[in-house]
């Protein structure tokens, strides 16, 4: 089964997780730049190519060599990274929830809330021979607001909410960040912001590198990778 | 011997040193505004999809345009777009005639309630008095009467809270049930089913259209007396036309009617104005050059220069100061940017 992996610097981490990985039934490439650049793209001839020479560059490093994605070489197609996170997710349910609004005004803002993986999977021509997962950054590790028995108690509803939602509208299936990552409903715990790894505007030969952003805490490492590489692969066995 | 009153008249009371002496962008006081309207002024819209403008000219100069039915900051301004949220002052849609005004008013400040009638489709239920105000069907019935309630409370409060209300009025050919109530737009077009014994076409005359906005500006002086009224007409030719007359005429007829009730009302009271935007696009000194390739949608470019006018004159903006700038990618696509119920029309005209 060929795997491929679109993302930003949240990728890093699943990244190196993946070197760990010994199934050989898998494969993985990675095509990943910094941020929001991956929206620098066009579909061109059944192939989604780089606009800008920052993105083709970041890709050429990160997929070993690739400057163009071919969706059709690839069973699964999994965009991580690009989209907001849990917690405003959350955010946008606990507004939503002091106003009447239509079902259909909350499920199109918890879509909205992965615009950014929609804009890239909506350049391919559909349907997909492949399949698509989307998952979003994780929740901060350096924020913490909620008591921690906050997971037990709306954990559930929330992913039902965004995997819902995304069933409803949208034509790709939603991963939601691992419970067992989670300080509380909106923070990711810190044991996985240690050793943080990012991809940098100019991406290492590796494909990932020591993320310095321990104050912001948005990025994560290699324990935290292994966990949404595990997620995913039970999402993709169902 | 006594001079005679032409004598006496300022510059813009004659046509040659008024408009035929000037470029037509340089035409002057065109509007005097009869109250203060200040940033600080709570002012809230309504009306046919040119009031769109209105509000995005306030909002967009830090002008006090108040959302009496705001969705929650958190989600994206896509979605409230899709949704038809920020769009009027509440989620009435677009209201085009005095008597829908009227009936909107009716129910949001009387014990008179909005009609059980629903639209039932495949995809869920629509909403008779407000068909196009979410892309998709409501879940089920009470969805949408919660959502109609919402939307008749922040109506309410737009009228009880504001300082000035603002409509601009659209046309005069409306449809009706028999039982007395009106659509906004005709059943069987954006959605439900046209059924001719029970809906039935009205194009309103002008005592017609005079009462309903009398009456629905005397209700809201009755819940707020210190309400300031602006009225103004779309320049946005008719769409299409039920009325046995060529679309033309039609227009004609239905502008120089909300024109002329417009005009009266302000006329009769201190406290009702009338901003000429319908002038300032579809009169003889602009020669149509504010009007798109259809000869119909209005170019930002003349939204701009509406929204100018009024802005200088209420001295919102300093004489000179820019308003914001038209997007040059969209010169003539102004109506993609507004919200305009009756454009589901010319899908029935597409082949003729």
């Amino acid at each position: 089964m060929k795997v491929c992996i679109i993302g930003n610097s949240h990728v890093a981490c699943i990244n190196k997780a993946i070197l760990g990985y010994k199934n050989t039934q898998v494969t993985f490439d990675f095509f990943a730049s910094y941020a929001s650049s991956m929206v620098e793209t066009q579909y061109v001839d059944n192939r989604l190519e780089a606009t800008s020479q920052q993105v083709r560059d970041s890709w050429k490093i990160t997929s070993k060599g690739m400057t163009a994605i071919d969706f059709d070489a690839y069973d699964w197609i999994w965009v991580h990274g690009v989209s907001r996170s849990l917690a405003f997710a959350r955010i946008i349910l606990s507004e939503s929830s002091q106003i009447p609004i239509s079902e259909a005004v909350k499920h199109n803002a918890l879509v909205n809330n992965s615009r950014l993986s929609y804009a890239l999977l909506a350049k391919m021509p559909l349907p997909l021979r492949s399949k698509c997962i989307v998952s979003a950054q994780p929740n901060r590790a350096n924020r913490w607001q909620e008591a921690a028995d906050s997971i037990d108690r709306e954990y559930p509803d929330l992913a039902n909410e965004l995997i819902s939602s995304h069933k409803a509208l949208g034509f790709y299936q939603h991963l939601i960040q691992p419970k067992q990552s989670l300080r509380s409903i909106d923070a990711t715990a810190t044991f996985y912001n240690e050793n943080a790894l990012g991809l940098g505007r100019n991406p290492s030969q590796s494909g990932f590198q020591i993320a310095n952003d321990k104050s912001a805490g948005s990025h994560m490492n290699e324990k935290y990778g292994t966990l949404m590489l595990e997620a995913f692969l039970t999402q993709i066995e169902k | 011997m006594s001079k005679n009153p032409y004598q006496e008249l300022p510059t813009q009371a004659f046509w040659r040193s008024a408009i035929a002496e000037r470029n037509a962008t340089d035409i002057e006081s065109v509007w005097q505004p009869k109250f203060k309207i200040t940033a600080d002024s709570k002012v809230v819209t309504f009306g046919s999809c040119f009031a769109q403008h209105i509000s995005k000219a306030l909002k967009a100069n830090q002008c006090h345009w108040f959302d009496g039915e705001p969705i929650p900051k958190s989600i994206h301004h896509e979605v409230q777009k899709d949704f038809n949220y920020g769009v009027f002052s509440a989620r009435t849609g677009n209201i085009y005639t005095t008597s829908l005004l009227h009936q909107w008013l009716r129910w949001a400040l009387t014990e008179e309630s909005p009609p059980n009638e629903i639209w039932q489709d495949n995809e869920g239920v629509r909403d008779p008095f407000r068909p196009a105000i979410e892309p998709v069907a409501f879940a089920n019935q009470d969805e949408l009467t919660q959502s109609r309630q919402h939307t008749l409370k922040a109506l309410r409060a737009c009228v009880t809270e504001a300082d000035v209300f603002i409509f601009t009025l659209g046309l005069t050919e409306s449809w009706f049930h028999r039982d007395g109530y009106e659509y906004p737009l005709c059943p069987g077009t954006a959605a439900g089913v046209f059924d001719s014994s029970q809906h039935r076409f009205v194009n309103q005359s002008y005592p017609e259209v005079f009462a309903q906005l009398e009456q629905a500006i005397s209700l809201m002086r009755q819940h707020n007396p210190r309400l300031q009224f602006l009225l103004t007409v779309s320049p946005v030719p008719l769409v299409a036309t039920n009325s046995g007359q060529h679309v033309l005429a039609a227009t004609t007829y239905s502008k120089s009617v909300l024109r002329a009730v417009a005009g009266a009302l302000a006329e009769r009271h201190c406290d009702i104005d009338y901003f000429p935007s319908y002038e300032l696009i579809s009169t003889p000194p602009f020669t149509g050059r504010f009007y798109a390739d259809n000869k119909r949608a209005v170019t930002p470019a003349g939204v701009k220069f509406v929204m100018q006018t009024f802005l200088q004159a209420t001295g919102l903006v300093a004489p000179g100061q820019n308003t914001n700038k038209p997007n040059k990618k969209k010169t003539h696509k102004s109506a993609a940017d507004s919200v305009c119920e009756e454009e589901i029309l010319a899908t029935f005209g597409a082949t003729k």
